[in-house]
């Protein structure tokens, strides 16, 4: 008989064990709190944790688990230690033989890095409203225009990049294509964002691109389609970005149950306790929303009502949680490590799809599958 | 003070806050307040804002000083901070002997910092060390001290309650902590070792506990500014920034929600600037004020999406310090246990 499992299989679960292993002794609270306060990424951590074998591009349960044990342990350092193929997907599912030949090994590998240069200082949630152009001469094309809050922007070595390919028409979300560029390129000017509020070790830049010369060859899949291939991208990012936020929320929770038990269990009052309850309550809801959406997405029939329900879920439940653990904790989690996962936490609602975007995608989604049945009704019907 | 009067305080601390802050205010989260805008500020008689003006201080009313700390919060809440700390902490602690009286005249006009150890009434505090008074010296570390920079400090000492000391001289501010708000004063622990010093009182646990509770209308007051402030902000981006080739403001989730808040914002503002609040009032006054704080900053900083996350937008530091005030000034459980004793009229919400 058909049965529905919510258990990991063993082996993921031994690969929880190793990640949290992992994380607890490379990621000391001194070391999550040094990148915090300088804002430098630990590419050491990334290093390791390549060569650990934990980071296996091939398995995405196995990145999934890992992610969300990272994050437990510290969000910043985290998450710079398991996304330097970032956007990698784009090329993977969308890419010519020969650009995945020569991209994906070595960021797989860990032994580079790439980004995805979406973002535009006038375009964020409206990604049909970038303003990048890249014009077609002989057998390259030429771009201009400028990229906003690129995660890995300044140590990439190469950015896939969203732009305008023809004039914006009615249908503004045609007309864009994606490009692989190299960052060495040159006419790419990278600028270092400083002074975000949390994941302060990761790497956000701005980058400029002024006449980049970029091989016809570099084009990802057709042109026009760029605005599809990001997102059916962000359909599997934002799976990622959910588990993150889990990670986040357990985290605190875990600091939380420290705290109180160093308290003494004999002093908690209701109020605590209930809250403590909830905590738990959210954090498992939003794990098992996230892994449904990311075993549809796995099994290559994303839902993305699923998935944006999972990464709008997942990081207000990060931002309560956390906000709860710093009124519970006091002093305690604003001098220490619950801090940084509270300014950590905010993120999560942003990047990727802000919740306003998620809530919007779920509802329309809806619509759009209604219609869909409502217009399959009346052709049976005719037929 | 005429209600003209505090009108024009507010237009005068408002000006003064664009002109010297407002500029700063980003360098303020940086590199912590400088001297030369603490000056500027004892100027403007705001360090001794709320100090009897025959001990040196400006002698404003408690509405007056609210003013003052309304609208240096509103651009920058590690300003207001420093004025509640001199003029609702130290001034009526320091005012127990005459020795501490004479004190106010330089701790208004800026000559020397000062500060008060209070966070060991507050939630997750834990004393390791401690500071003892024995054969006329004080020695020991205080953790947790905002504004540590200080020449004078009030401190208990001996345990819990303590006897509360005023030390001069001999306090040295160790071990920096990491902290989420009012990044504009430092936060660390301070080494004593002094023989300068003046008792304020025996009972110092309890004489902490009555400053930080006597000040529930100044707390609200910097709540109050906090969100106007951030609201502010999210009004003026989302008037300016275009998505889907509308102005934010156009869209219904953007539109109802910043107005929201803004009604709460000035409901507030009525209530708590009122004549002849109760002390329950009060207590009110302090509880709804931080809470409207912390929704109001958080959606301030979403209507600015990836802009909002950055320091430059001036808007996540309102974020983190909402979040921060009630932690450092007020006392949670305790706040709404007073407020449950009033509404209740008998102990009440202790299980």
């Amino acid at each position: 008989m058909a049965r529905m499992d919510f258990e990991l299989p063993d082996d993921l679960k031994e690969m929880r064990r190793k990640a949290r292993e992992f994380a607890l002794k490379e990621i000391t609270p001194e070391f999550a709190q040094k990148y915090d306060r300088e804002e430098s990424f630990p590419e050491e951590l990334r290093k390791k944790a390549y060569a650990s074998g934990l980071v296996d591009y091939s398995n995405p349960w196995s990145v999934l688990i890992l992610q969300e044990e990272f994050c437990r342990v510290d969000a910043g350092t985290g998450i710079c230690a398991v996304s330097g193929y970032f956007g990698l997907e784009t090329i993977t599912l969308f890419g010519t033989e020969e650009q995945k030949a020569k991209y994906v090994p070595m960021v797989t590998t860990g032994k580079a890095m790439m980004g995805l240069a979406v973002t535009e200082p006038s375009a964020g949630s409206d990604v049909a409203g970038i303003k990048t152009t890249a014009t077609k001469a002989g057998d390259h094309y030429t771009l201009n225009g400028a990229k906003m809050f690129i995660t890995n922007g300044q140590l990439a070595d190469f950015l896939v990049t969203l732009t305008r390919t023809s004039p914006q028409t009615q249908k503004r979300h045609h007309g864009l294509s994606l490009f692989i560029v190299e960052t060495g390129t040159e006419g790419v000017t990278r600028n270092k964002l400083h002074e975000k509020l949390g994941v302060r070790a990761t790497n956000t830049a701005e980058i400029v691109l002024n006449d980049v010369k970029v091989p016809a060859k570099n084009l990802i899949g057709e042109e026009g389609k760029g605005f599809y291939y990001v997102m059916t991208f962000f359909d599997i990012s934002r799976i990622y970005t959910a588990i993150q936020a889990v990670g986040i929320a357990q985290g605190a929770l875990d600091r939380v149950l420290d705290y109180v038990f160093a308290q003494g269990m004999e002093n908690l009052k209701e109020e605590t306790l209930m809250t403590i309850g909830e905590m738990e309550m959210r954090i498992e809801a939003a794990r098992l929303l996230t892994y449904s959406a990311a075993s549809r997405l796995f099994q290559f029939n994303p839902d993305p009502k699923l998935t944006s329900s999972a990464k709008a879920f997942g990081s207000e439940t990060a931002v309560w949680v956390t906000e709860k653990a710093m009124e519970i904790t006091g002093l305690q989690g604003l001098s220490g490590d619950l801090e940084r996962f509270f300014r950590d936490a905010k993120i999560m609602e942003i990047w990727e799809g802000t919740s306003e975007v998620e809530k919007l995608t779920i509802a329309r989604t809806m619509f759009r599958e209604m219609m869909k049945e409502f217009l399959g009704e009346k052709g049976g019907a005719k037929a | 003070m005429s209600s003209e009067e505090h009108q024009l305080l507010r237009s005068s601390v408002r000006e003064f806050a664009q002109k010297n802050l407002e500029g700063i205010s980003a360098k303020i989260e940086r590199d912590g307040l400088r001297p030369e805008t603490i000056a500027a500020m004892a100027a403007q008689g705001f360090l001794g804002a709320y100090v009897p003006s025959e001990l040196g201080g400006t002698g404003l009313d408690e509405r007056g000083y609210m003013i003052v700390l309304e609208e240096l919060a509103r651009v920058s809440p590690s300003a207001a901070v420093r004025v509640l700390l001199t003029n609702s902490l130290y001034a009526p602690l320091a005012m127990a002997t005459e020795k501490g009286k004479k004190t106010l005249e330089d701790v208004a006009s800026a000559k020397v910092n000062a500060t008060v150890a209070h966070t060991c009434l507050l939630e997750g505090y834990r004393e390791q060390t401690g500071v003892i008074l024995a054969d006329s010296r004080v020695k020991g570390v205080k953790e947790f001290v905002l504004n540590s920079d200080a020449g004078l400090v009030i401190l208990t000492a001996n345990g819990t309650p303590g006897t509360l000391l005023l030390v001069r001289g001999g306090v040295e501010p160790v071990n920096d902590q990491t902290r989420l708000g009012f990044r504009g004063l430092r936060f660390s622990s301070v080494r004593v070792d002094s023989g300068d010093f003046e008792v304020l009182g025996e009972n110092g646990a309890g004489m902490l506990e009555g400053a930080l509770d006597g000040m529930d209308l100044e707390v609200a007051a910097i709540a109050l500014g906090i969100t106007a402030g951030a609201v502010a902000k999210a009004i003026d981006y989302s008037k300016g920034r275009t998505t889907f080739e509308h102005p934010l403001k156009d869209y219904q989730p953007v539109a109802f929600s910043l107005s929201s808040l803004k009604s709460e914002e000035e409901m507030l503002r009525t209530y708590v600037y009122g004549e002849g609040l109760s002390g329950t009032a009060k207590v009110m006054a302090r509880v709804k004020s931080t809470q409207l704080a912390r929704s109001a900053t958080k959606q301030a900083l979403q209507v600015h999406g990836g802009y909002g996350y950055f320091g430059d937008f001036g808007v996540e530091k309102f974020y983190r310090d909402a979040m921060a005030l009630p932690l450092l000034f007020s006392r949670g459980v305790k706040d709404m246990q007073r407020l449950s004793q009033a509404v209740f009229e008998s102990r009440a919400g202790f299980m």
